[in-house]
């Protein structure tokens, strides 16, 4: 065999073999992709189901903090509006 | 050679020939195959694969959340469970349409006839509680399914519930300014492809279609629910004791137009909507047109003395309460002879007004009452809103005059009045009222100068006298704070036709203080039962809502006599008004001894305290005195009029 066809040989395999190499890169990437997205979304539905609590959470804070529940819980600690002459500035003297 | 072999003919060139060409064709073939799959039916495949492996997925946005002008949530959107079905999926009717009648509490008669249908989707319940979800998840019904769908919510019930409005199951604006704004609020919706593996579990290529915002824009009120809260407390408590057929309260904040709060009973829960009729869903404040009765005359009175007709001190003959016009008699509850200008709307007296109207003419008060907005919109911005009555000045006859003096024969709604005082509390400069601050709310009237801002301080110099001195407005009085008020007790017309009937409407307006207001609170009761007097039905809900607002504030007096000190130190505060003011506090018998404290509320504590004369010093933090000092039984201490400042009482709180 000749030096030329030796050159040619070694030039096919490696070509092959780097042929053969992005294959196999590519399915790892392609595995790798899918991995990512199935984790992405999971991470996105747990995301979603925080920010549906967070949501509704606030909706509960809202509604404790309401006016009307406010006034519950005064009537039940014994506070009220307080009248003309109730109330009492008292200076900053610090 | 072999013997055997030399009589036969090689055909082994034939047969490797025959194989080979068999091989050929098989192999001609594949490549034609291929080739007819690559290229002839290589888009359809592609096409085919794809539809398997990718599909089409939308996400709907959240709809713009509603505030008050603190930020406190009115309105919100979240995420609910909905049931569907599809029926031709369901393997057991009977055993499907049991679980959810039982799981959901829908009646199983409905749930059957859903499940027998021949539609391939029919929903069971929409927005269903998240334990309901639950339930529903955890039979895993076959062809029984969730999706996700955002259902409104109103943390707050019925406050504000007529201006807020309500969206229907679709997430639709129906009413308010949920309808007012749906362009503003409704969200969008965002479409993009995801990759579906074997099982049918998806996952995204990219971020395409995602990265917009997809929610509503959010919407900001000048309401402040604190103050809505107090209003429409005082306002139901007003229409049960007078067995009252409805009411409105408005209060402005008269430096900016603000409406800080617009309570209309009977209450709107928007959170249930099906169980609420039309008439509670009605904002009465701007659709209903009402005969306002006395709360006009400061207008009239505004133009009167603004054209030099009359001034505070002329004398006007009241008849002594009977004066017949045109064949009709005007009568006065508070019958006089002569009084001066200023009395006549401290007594609001109807005869005086009629002749005030009378030498004012139809013509000039009909240009006061246009230029005020009577008869106009306010165009607030919400739906159905009236425009009033005010009849043309040609029109008027004389009797139509005298009436309208005392505002009757006038049509107009709360707003309409609430903007005309707000242009008398304004220094006679008209001003646009206001609802919605984000977003901004372009101007909608330029201002005008209707009266002189003497004037508009003469007239309330007078409507402070229908407070602060004898006149009808006594029972909204403040110790410490001035008002400018003017009662209504206004006939409306019968029902039948043909003049007026036995029912009134209560009124009453209030600006705070007199001189230089700050707030505009206005209170008007429709056809209460037990009383008719605005004096006794609308003023005190003005007088809470002022109260209630002032405290909210902190600009409610400190003292009993006057408004005039705002800030005084600890050292001179007057305990005795404080106590005073404080009354009958539920404390124990007054045995000379300190009492024993521990466990009461800080309030109970201080009212027992304040009583003696004593302002504690108070240490930790918490809503319940924990220890005192002096301990319970010993006697209180001599300097009774010392505050804090010398630990001569020390509650802990916890």
């Amino acid at each position: 065999m000749s030096k030329a066809d030796k050159t040619l040989l070694w030039m096919i395999l490696t070509l092959l073999g780097g042929a053969l190499a992005l294959g196999l890169g590519a399915v790892w990437l392609n595995i790798e992709r899918m991995d990512v997205a199935y984790d992405l979304r999971t991470m996105e539905k747990s995301l979603g189901q925080k920010e549906d609590l967070a949501v509704k959470l606030t909706v509960e804070r809202n509604n404790l903090a309401s006016p009307y529940q406010l006034r519950k819980l005064a009537d039940r600690l014994e506070l009220g509006v307080a009248a003309p002459g109730q109330i009492r500035r008292i200076a900053d003297t610090r | 050679m072999v013997k055997g072999s030399q009589g036969r003919k090689d055909r082994s060139r034939v047969k490797i020939g025959f194989v080979m060409s068999l091989f050929a064709v098989a192999l001609v073939g594949l490549w034609v195959r291929t080739g007819w799959v690559q290229i002839r039916q290589g888009s359809d495949l592609l096409a085919q694969a794809s539809r398997q492996s990718r599909a089409a997925e939308c996400e709907y946005g959240a709809r713009g959340r509603i505030f008050d002008r603190n930020g406190q949530m009115l309105a919100t959107s979240v995420e609910a469970k909905s049931v569907y079905a599809r029926p031709f999926e369901v393997a057991d009717v009977d055993v499907a349409a049991d679980t959810l009648s039982r799981t959901l509490g829908v009646a199983r008669s409905t749930v059957y006839k859903r499940l027998k249908s021949r539609k391939k989707f029919v929903w069971i319940k929409r927005q269903v509680t998240d334990r309901e979800a639950l339930a529903v998840s955890g039979a895993d019904l076959p062809g029984v399914r969730l999706v996700s769908e955002f259902s409104r919510i109103y943390p707050n019930g019925h406050l504000a519930g007529q201006t807020i409005g309500f969206v229907n199951v679709d997430g639709r604006g129906l009413e308010g300014v949920e309808r007012v704004y749906e362009d503003r609020l409704k969200p969008s919706k965002a479409q993009f492809v995801v990759q579906r593996d074997g099982k049918g579990q998806r996952s995204y290529i990219d971020a395409q279609g995602r990265e917009m915002d997809i929610n509503g824009l959010d919407v900001r009120l000048t309401i402040d629910t604190q103050i809505q809260h107090a209003a429409e407390q005082a306002l139901a408590r007003s229409v049960t004791e007078y067995g009252a057929r409805s009411g409105i309260v408005l209060v402005v904040d008269v430096d900016s137009g603000d409406i800080l709060a617009m309570a209309n009973d009977p209450f709107f829960n928007p959170n249930n909507v099906e169980r609420s009729s039309a008439s509670q869903r009605r904002l009465r404040a701007l659709t209903d047109i009402y005969e306002p009765g006395s709360t006009m005359k400061p207008f009239l009175f505004a133009a009167a003395i603004q054209e030099g007709v009359i001034k505070p001190d002329t004398l006007i003959n009241c008849e002594g309460g009977r004066w017949r016009v045109a064949n009709k008699t005007i009568r006065d509850t508070h019958p006089e002879k002569w009084l001066p200008a200023r009395k006549v709307l401290r007594y609001s007296s109807n005869i005086g007004s009629a002749k005030i109207g009378m030498d004012l003419g139809a013509g000039v008060y009909h240009s006061y009452l246009t230029k005020l907005g009577f008869g106009e919109k306010t165009d607030i911005g919400l739906p159905g809103e009236a425009s009033g009555i005010l009849m043309p000045p040609n029109k008027w006859t004389s009797v139509d005059l005298a009436a309208i003096s005392f505002g009757q024969g006038i049509g107009v709604t709360a707003l309409q009045l609430a903007r005309a005082f707000l242009c008398l509390a304004n220094g006679g400069v008209t001003k646009d009222l206001h609802l919605v601050s984000l977003p901004d709310q372009a101007r909608r009237n330029p201002a005008q100068q209707v009266f002189s801002p003497e004037t508009a301080a003469t007239v309330l110099s007078l409507m402070k006298e229908v407070v602060e001195e004898d006149g009808t407005g006594r029972s909204a009085r403040i110790p410490g704070i001035t008002i400018a008020g003017k009662t209504g007790t206004a006939q409306k017309a019968a029902k039948t036709g043909g003049g007026y009937g036995d029912q009134y409407l209560s009124s009453f307006v209030a600006l705070v203080p007199a001189d230089r207001p700050e707030l505009l609170v206005l209170t008007m009761i429709d056809e209460p039962q037990k009383s008719n007097y605005g004096s006794t039905v609308a003023a005190p809900v003005c007088r809470e809502v002022t109260v209630r607002t002032l405290a909210y504030y902190g600009k409610l007096s400190e003292t009993l006599q006057t408004a005039e000190v705002e800030d005084v130190s600890g050292e001179t505060a007057d305990a005795a008004s404080l106590a005073e003011a404080v009354g009958e506090a539920p404390s124990r018998p007054d045995t000379g001894r300190v009492p024993d404290i521990k466990g009461m509320s800080v309030r109970r504590a201080l009212e027992i305290l304040t009583k003696k004369g004593i302002v504690p010093v108070l240490k930790g933090r918490g809503m319940t005195v924990k220890n005192q000092k002096p301990e319970a039984g010993q006697p209180w201490p001599d300097d009774q009029r010392t505050e804090g400042a010398d630990d001569v009482f020390v509650l802990w709180l916890s």
